[in-house]
């Protein structure tokens, strides 16, 4: 197990240096220089030059890498040219919100897939299972600005339920801060929650048909119960590591909904950073999220060998 | 020329032949070119408002210049009430209110666009930051909305003979948030400070060497420039935005980001906080060394990046004014009971260029037949709802002094002569060249109607890119390749900026050239140098209508039209004064009801 | 029912020029008729440069389809090849290459799209090439998989005791037992390249703004909700989810057509 944890962790150090050296790549693929970005496009030429000088942005570009990635392990992720503002203090703001957008969201799909998933394994070929698997499939695939359109559309302009952006006045009460995040909120659920329910509708079939399934009915075990020990425990494995994938799509799809509804979160700083060119603050927001994902990975898969005793026990390393 | 102060608000005056000794007494103590400018105005070569402008611009006091406008006028001049900037000491005031002193609580609520790098002197260079900046800061001299030069921290300024020394007399009372004096010192440190910034062109425009800038004495600043320069003082004016006054012990510790750390300033707004990207909460200043009785106790400034955050604020109450917005994002408000959609004219214009070095765009003719299909009505139209005026492919816009308007003919849509056009160049079977531009407001739109426009032509295909701000300055706008393109031109109260930088032949400016058109034309750079020069009105108009019929005929590029500047305030609010430039003044606003 | 949908656009993509009622590229003077609502002359109403919805939205679908099947192609192809490849060799390439592709999903994908595009400028072929690009690992990571199932099996052993080229075992015996999986790799990934594409030109990393693309029309048209102006904004959208939906429908039954 130790061995194991051990390979795991050093893989994902080093998928985040290759990261750290593939995002690096990408800023310096963006046009203009930071000098030139930050006095704007009417300054002097001469001013431009100078700034350069200062900031050092014409040294070559090894050693300004690893200038770079030796403060972004302290955590000194350099200066927003846009904000001017360290790029971490931005980015832990940023995260936060978008914490809470993805926080609500998953709150909602988890147990709404779940239930989704099982209920149509049970009610395995009816039309409840076709409403699930074809109806999650369907929402899944729509891209998130689609379904936030019509969502603002609906309870926004026509029904006026809901306001039409993310951001709460200051100082909002929680539940105000929620009725806010809602419909960003639908929006990335009605993401994930296909697959999720789909694996674990799939997670469960098995584990009804498995054996000891079968065993313990025959034994005379209430079907519920069985249902309620050992298939849920089992179907529930897939799932959670199914869940920590989305992470990734889910940052995706923050970027995209984020800048519908008008959010300050990690997506629409990305965003902003992007079509800025912002360098530090590109670089440093893509490494953040990178690790982060590839932290979350992480943790699901320890997660998933500790509850497979398969795993556990030895057997793949 | 020094008087007290007059009565505020509007006055009906007549014509009047009183006073004329004392008329006389001004004109003994005036120079020749003020003595001059008053000719001028009696003969009735200059209206009223020009009259005033021309002569704050030469130093003398408003007060003045209103009395002289009045006791000068010629015969049957009509009646009319001074047009706006008429308060005391608030700048670029327009239409004043009842200004009661304000026995309750008010707060403002205001919108502007997000600062696209921080809050800094040296480095804004867009409307967010300039704005923001604006509240706590003040510049000797404020450019208002009827291009008046209205005198703020300085008190009065004066040309030597020559017009290339310029002097400036502060105020004795005015002060820093912290209670020191604003001093010549002061200036003489801001000057320095911000000369290797982003307002470096403008110190290229105005012939500004900082070490030639002195402070005589506690409150008086000399200037002496490489070359005359009448427009001078609109140098030390919010024109030119980086230029705001802040104390000296400031710019000795000046480093990037430090002014965020203080928002320091003489102005009547005290910074309360400030969240970078979110937006800024500002208190009445109550030691503000100018009269701001009138001022609201509280703003509260959010920073937005598209325009549909603040309209949906708006809308739900949260929002008061919206200092400048769009057309296009004003939709909703333009038919909103409760908002109060108004706009100001300004000289902000879009640039469409030509690569006039390299086919097709090399011969004027192809450049004057893409021009010839645009109907230039239904575009402002179109594209800008009505808000703004029509321009005729040079920059001088038509509320400048010195624009003349009997040269040349206003361009306007002719298809046929443009098809011969193309003929006799040689593109009778059409060609095809891409249009890049920039995202900006309704520039992409612009592009598209200019690409279905030039599309009647026989076989003209202009295929349109766009770009972000950052990749298009960076890879486009003075590329050597770039066939065609569309920048803005912000507004400015002179035309200087538009006619120097842009136009001038590139081995004339070098690196600092922001000439998009590689335009090489040695007739308009004699032209420009008497243009700047020149002393009085009647000249430069003269030497205008040359530039301005230069320019028609060679088109390097193309002007469409100038933009109007928007604002929206709700029914309740009133007092919101603006610029075209992007500055807002709401020091002397309030709610009715 | 999806591959009717996915064929009606199919054939507007291919003929929609001929049955759209107005040009969807408008002339100048349509800007005079800006945002008007749906009406009878114009059933989905008209866009802020006066252009008939309906038409460009039936055009819209040549734009979209076009660009996701040529990126899924080309990701199909670049991936394929890296699979086998990866698969088939195994060891310390297949480790560096898997630990490069790991990293390059550790950034979500409409960021290196973000990124990339705003290196190369707004083409289509940028476009094309990018999203390719970007669904490489992924199908290279499926194709992978399958190889190394097939490679354990006796005809890979026979073919290799024959003492026959790599080239050959790869392409010739073990390419035709994969092409399976590749076929529903093919039909998944465009629904994904669909998405993907939509929302980069909805993040504004579209194509020349004239040329008619749902992505572009709602990212032209979504500030105009505040006003109640719905109908440039919701065509599009319905359109959009219309497809993936059909596409999505089509590539599902494929692949548990091929279990």
């Amino acid at each position: 197990m130790t061995k194991f944890i051990l390979r795991r962790f050093g893989l994902a150090v080093l998928t985040l240096f290759l990261l750290s050296v593939l995002v690096f790549i990408g800023t310096q693929l963006l046009p203009g220089d930071v000098g030139r970005r930050i006095l704007g496009p009417f300054a002097n030429q001469e001013a431009v030059d100078a700034l350069n000088a200062r900031l050092g942005t014409d040294r070559p570009v090894l050693v300004q890498y690893w200038d770079w990635i030796s403060s972004a392990v302290t955590g000194d992720l350099g200066f927003s040219i846009s904000y001017s503002r360290p790029v971490h203090e931005l980015m832990g703001r940023a995260l936060g919100n978008s914490a809470k957008l993805a926080g609500l969201a998953f709150v909602i799909v988890v147990p709404l897939s779940l239930l989704g998933g099982i209920v149509a394994a049970l009610r395995r070929g009816k039309l409840t299972d076709r409403i699930v698997t074809v109806g999650g499939l369907s929402a899944t695939v729509i891209p998130e600005f689609v379904s936030g359109i019509v969502l603002i559309l609906v309870f926004a302009v026509f029904l006026r339920w809901l306001p039409g952006t993310a951001t709460p006045p200051a100082g909002a009460s929680f539940f105000t801060q929620v009725r806010y995040l809602i419909l960003p909120a639908i929006c990335l659920v009605l993401v994930l929650f296909g697959y999720i329910a789909r694996i674990t509708r799939a997670g469960v079939i098995e584990a009804l048909e498995a054996d000891y399934t079968r065993t313990a009915i025959l034994k005379g075990l209430p079907r519920s119960k069985v249902i309620r020990r050992d298939v849920l425990r089992n179907a529930l494995l897939p799932t959670v590591a199914v869940i920590a994938t989305q992470v990734g799509y889910l940052i995706g799809g923050l970027v995209v909904v984020e800048l519908l509804f008008s959010y300050q979160g990690i997506g629409r700083l990305l965003y902003d950073a992007a079509r800025n060119a912002d360098f530090p603050l590109l670089a440093g927001g893509v490494l953040v999220v990178g690790a982060i994902f590839q932290v979350v990975m992480l943790l699901a898969d320890l997660f998933y060998s500790w509850l497979n005793p398969r795993l556990r026990l030895g057997g793949h390393g | 020329m020094k008087e007290p102060q007059k009565g505020v608000g509007q006055k009906k005056v007549g014509p009047r032949r009183l006073d004329t000794g004392r008329v006389d007494n001004i004109r003994r103590q005036s120079s020749e070119t003020q003595n001059h400018l008053m000719d001028e105005y009696s003969a009735g070569k200059l209206s009223r408002r020009e009259f005033i402008r021309r002569g704050t611009i030469l130093g003398a006091s408003l007060p003045v210049m209103s009395f002289l406008a009045a006791a000068c006028s010629p015969e049957d001049a009509a009646t009319t009430t001074t047009p706006g900037a008429t308060t005391t000491a608030g700048p670029g005031t327009t239409a004043a209110p009842s200004t009661t002193a304000q026995a309750v609580e008010s707060t403002v609520r205001l919108a502007i666009p997000t600062p696209s790098v921080g809050i800094d002197p040296v480095l804004i260079q867009d409307e967010g930051g300039l704005a923001a900046f604006g509240q706590t800061a003040e510049y000797l001299v404020f450019s208002d909305a009827e291009l008046t030069p209205v005198p703020v921290l300085a008190e009065s300024w004066a040309p030597n003979a020559d017009g290339d020394v310029w002097t400036f007399t502060l105020r004795s009372e005015a002060t820093f948030h912290d209670g020191s004096p604003v001093t010549a010192d002061d200036v003489v440190a801001t000057i320095m400070g911000i000369a290797g910034g982003n307002a470096g062109p403008a110190f290229q425009t105005y012939g500004v060497d900082p070490d030639q800038v002195v402070a005589l004495d506690e409150r008086t600043v000399e200037f002496t420039l490489s070359q005359p320069n009448a427009a001078f003082p609109f140098f030390m004016s919010s024109d030119n935005y980086n230029a705001a006054i802040l104390p000296a012990s400031f710019w000795e510790s000046y480093a990037e980001g430090s002014y965020e750390q203080s928002f320091i300033g003489s102005g009547p707004w005290i910074l309360e906080s400030y969240d970078p990207g979110v937006g800024a909460v500002y208190v009445k200043n109550e030691n503000y060394w100018g009269d701001n009785s009138g001022q609201p106790n509280r703003m509260e400034v959010t920073f937005f990046g598209d325009e549909s955050a603040p309209v949906t604020a708006f809308q739900e109450g949260r929002l008061d004014v919206i200092p400048h917005i769009s057309f296009s994002g004003a939709t909703a408000l333009l038919s909103a009971p409760d908002a109060n959609v108004t706009s100001i004219s300004t000289a902000q214009h879009r640039q469409v260029y030509f690569d006039t070095l390299n086919p097709p765009f090399n011969d004027k003719r192809v450049r004057q037949a893409i021009a010839l299909t645009l109907d230039r009505p239904l575009l402002i139209e179109g594209l800008l709802g009505g808000f703004g005026v029509v321009g005729n492919d040079h920059p001088i816009w038509e509320k400048f002094p010195m624009y003349n308007p009997d040269t040349p003919v206003q361009r306007a849509a002719d298809l046929a002569t443009a098809q011969q056009l193309l003929e006799a160049a040689g593109y009778g079977d059409g060609l095809e060249a891409p249009l890049d531009v920039l995202i900006f407001f309704e520039v992409e739109q612009l592009a598209q109607l200019i690409q279905s426009s030039a599309a009647q032509l026989n076989g003209v295909n202009l295929q349109v890119g766009v770009y972000d701000a950052g990749t298009y300055y960076n890879d486009y706008w003075l590329a050597a390749n770039s066939s065609m393109g569309i920048v803005n031109y912000g507004h400015r109260a002179v035309p200087h900026v538009y006619l120097g930088a842009p136009l001038l032949s590139p081995e004339r400016t070098g690196a600092d050239s922001w000439n998009a058109s590689h335009w090489s034309n040695a007739a308009y750079d004699t032209l420009f140098d008497q243009f700047t020069a020149a002393a009085d009105l009647d000249s430069q108009r003269a030497i205008a209508g040359e530039m301005q019929a230069l320019l028609n005929d060679e088109v390097p590029f193309i002007v469409p039209y100038y933009v109007d500047h928007i604002s929206v305030a709700r029914n309740t609010f009133s007092g919101l004064a603006v610029t075209g430039m992007g500055h807002y003044n709401v020091v002397n606003s309030s709610f009715s009801g | 029912m999806g591959a009717t949908i996915t064929l009606m656009w199919i054939f507007f993509a291919v003929f929609g020029d001929l049955v759209a009622p107005y040009n969807p590229l408008g002339s100048p003077t349509d800007v005079l008729n800006r945002l008007q609502p749906p009406s009878a002359e114009h059933w989905f109403g008209t866009d802020e440069l006066g252009r008939d919805v309906l038409s460009r939205v039936i055009v819209g679908a040549r734009q979209v389809l076009t660009v996701a099947i040529a990126a899924t192609v080309l990701g199909t192809i670049a991936g394929t090849a890296i699979g086998l490849l990866v698969g088939y060799l195994g060891g310390f390439v297949d480790d560096v290459i898997g630990r490069i592709l790991d990293a390059f999903l550790s950034i979500p994908l409409v960021i290196t799209g973000m990124i990339a595009l705003t290196a190369l400028g707004p083409n289509t072929v940028g476009v094309i090439v990018v999203i390719g690009l970007v669904f490489t690992p992924i199908i290279a990571k499926t194709v992978r998989a399958a190889v190394l199932s097939e490679r354990q099996l006796d005809y890979v052993t026979a073919a290799q005791l024959r003492k026959e080229n790599p080239f050959y075992i790869l392409f010739v015996e073990i390419l035709p037992n994969v092409t399976s999986v590749i076929i529903v790799e093919f039909t998944v990934r465009s629904g994904y390249a669909i998405f993907t594409v939509l929302s980069l030109s909805f993040l504004g990393f579209g194509v020349e703004p004239s040329v008619p693309d749902w992505g572009s029309a709602i990212q032209q048209h979504y500030g105009f909700l505040t006003a109640n102006i719905w109908w440039p904004v919701l065509f599009p959208a319905l359109a959009i989810a219309s497809l993936v939906v059909g596409v999505n429908l089509v590539a599902d039954a494929i692949s548990q057509a091929s279990e």
